[in-house]
């Protein structure tokens, strides 16, 4: 006993370190996905209003590119919306069904407080948290394609995991052909995901559209998510290696909008 | 009073981090990190687990503002750990010395040689936990190398310029 007690006294020091390290790891590991509690955060109130109030006085000195921005962006989405109008039309003469399928979609406009893009495991942090009604797993996007996924939500903040994650996987589709597969990001670029499972049979061009498949909740079919920049394939390969130039600019994004499921959400399994 | 001191150097250090050097860095490769500057700086005299305790909380605050709970906090416990073990090595009779670490107390050489030691130390850490992945060991190296001589320009241009 009196060893024992020694032993630990002696090394003491070394324990508690180890005891600590040990900690961390609990940490980084029950973390280590993407789930994130809102609190432990950078969605937790203190860090995001300080990132609000430093993004709020940057703004200021950005007024003019961003009422450019505005401008360009309006009249896209006016042209869009005739577009759209007669699309509607001309299908709800003979399917009704479909369009209330587009109008299951809500957008909440929100402002990106703080972004990374250097990390392995980047986030962003969004001005809107559960008293807009905010909720995990929502889908956010912005006006040139997918963002991300809702991962934690605070009262006024949240967080948001967005494709270049390297835990994060996306499901979308080619456009062309309607293949499905997913992205993964390998912690490099930030602006380029790689697009996985597309079979060896499937043709991939460079310059394809890949767009959202549907298959989720989570997001509407068919928003943009990028364009094919190179693909090959080898004699062994089954499938393509393809990378996809994102359509979202991450180092310029300043709104986005997140998406919410009207019709009720499944039971998750 | 001395305690006061530390915390609002803490501070200071702590909002030059998160406000000014978090938004600057090289690709994916260079990020400063230079708020291990207060761990480093700290005084000989506090108790080995105390010193680690702040290191968990040094890195706890960083974890949260970064979403990467964990990670900072095995990094500045690490050094932490490491620091007065170093510094007993790096300087003679290294009690004597009351104020805070730096090139006015330990000397030029000595202070360069444990911040260079340390900030390695502590960044390979942090992106190898980050990474997790043996695959990427050629990133984690080359981040560990860039990042940390940004992280050190800092350092040492701020304690070889404060007189």
């Amino acid at each position: 006993m009196r060893n024992l007690l020694q032993f630990l006294a002696r090394y003491s020091n070394f324990l508690i370190f180890l005891i600590l390290e040990v900690v961390a790891f609990i940490l980084i590991t029950s973390t280590h996905k993407y789930q994130h509690s809102a609190v432990w955060s950078s969605a937790n109130r203190l860090a995001a209003g300080t990132e609000n109030i430093m993004t709020t006085i940057g703004d200021y000195f950005r007024l003019q590119q961003d009422n450019q921005r505005l401008a360009e962006e309006n009249a896209q989405l006016r042209n869009q919306l005739i577009a759209q109008a007669n699309q509607l039309e001309a299908i709800a003469e003979r399917d009704s069904q479909y369009v209330y399928s587009q109008l299951d979609w809500e957008y909440i406009p929100a402002k990106v407080v703080r972004i990374t893009t250097h990390n392995q495991h980047n986030y962003l942090t969004i001005n809107k948290g559960l008293r807009d009604s905010i909720q995990v797993d929502m889908g956010v996007v912005s006006k040139d394609g997918v963002v991300g996924i809702v991962s934690a939500v605070g009262e006024k903040y949240s967080l948001v995991v967005p494709i270049i994650h390297v835990g994060m996987n996306l499901s979308c589709r080619l456009k062309t052909n309607n293949y499905i597969g997913r992205t993964q990001w390998n912690g490099m670029r930030y602006d380029e995901v790689a697009l996985e499972d597309i079979s060896r049979h499937v043709s991939v061009n460079v310059g394809d559209t890949v767009v959202t498949s549907g298959l989720t909740n989570v997001f509407p079919e068919g928003i943009m998510v990028g364009t094919v920049l190179e693909t090959e394939i080898t004699e062994n390969d089954n499938y393509h290696r393809t990378k996809l130039q994102i359509a979202t600019d991450y180092k310029s994004i300043k709104y986005v909008q997140v998406i919410r499921n009207r019709t009720p959400y499944q039971e998750k399994e | 009073m001395t305690f006061l001191r530390e915390i609002g150097r803490l501070l200071l250090v702590f909002a030059l981090q998160v406000l000014l050097f978090d938004h600057l860095y090289i690709g994916s490769w260079g990020i400063v990190m230079m708020y291990i500057l207060f761990l480093i700086n700290l005084p000989v005299r506090i108790p080995r687990w105390a010193e680690m305790l702040i290191g968990l909380c040094v890195g706890l605050m960083i974890d949260v503002w970064h979403s990467s709970l964990g990670i900072h906090i095995a990094a500045c416990v690490a050094l932490s750990f490491v620091r007065p073990l170093l510094l007993s090595k790096a300087v003679q009779d290294i009690e004597r010395i009351k104020d805070n670490i730096s090139i006015q107390t330990i000397g030029r050489i000595e202070y360069t040689k444990c911040a260079v030691i340390l900030t390695v130390l502590h960044h390979f850490i942090v992106f190898s936990l980050e990474t997790w992945n043996i695959q990427f060991w050629w990133i984690v190296l080359l981040q560990t190398l860039v990042s940390s001589i940004m992280t050190l320009c800092i350092i040492l241009g701020y304690e070889y310029l404060k007189r």
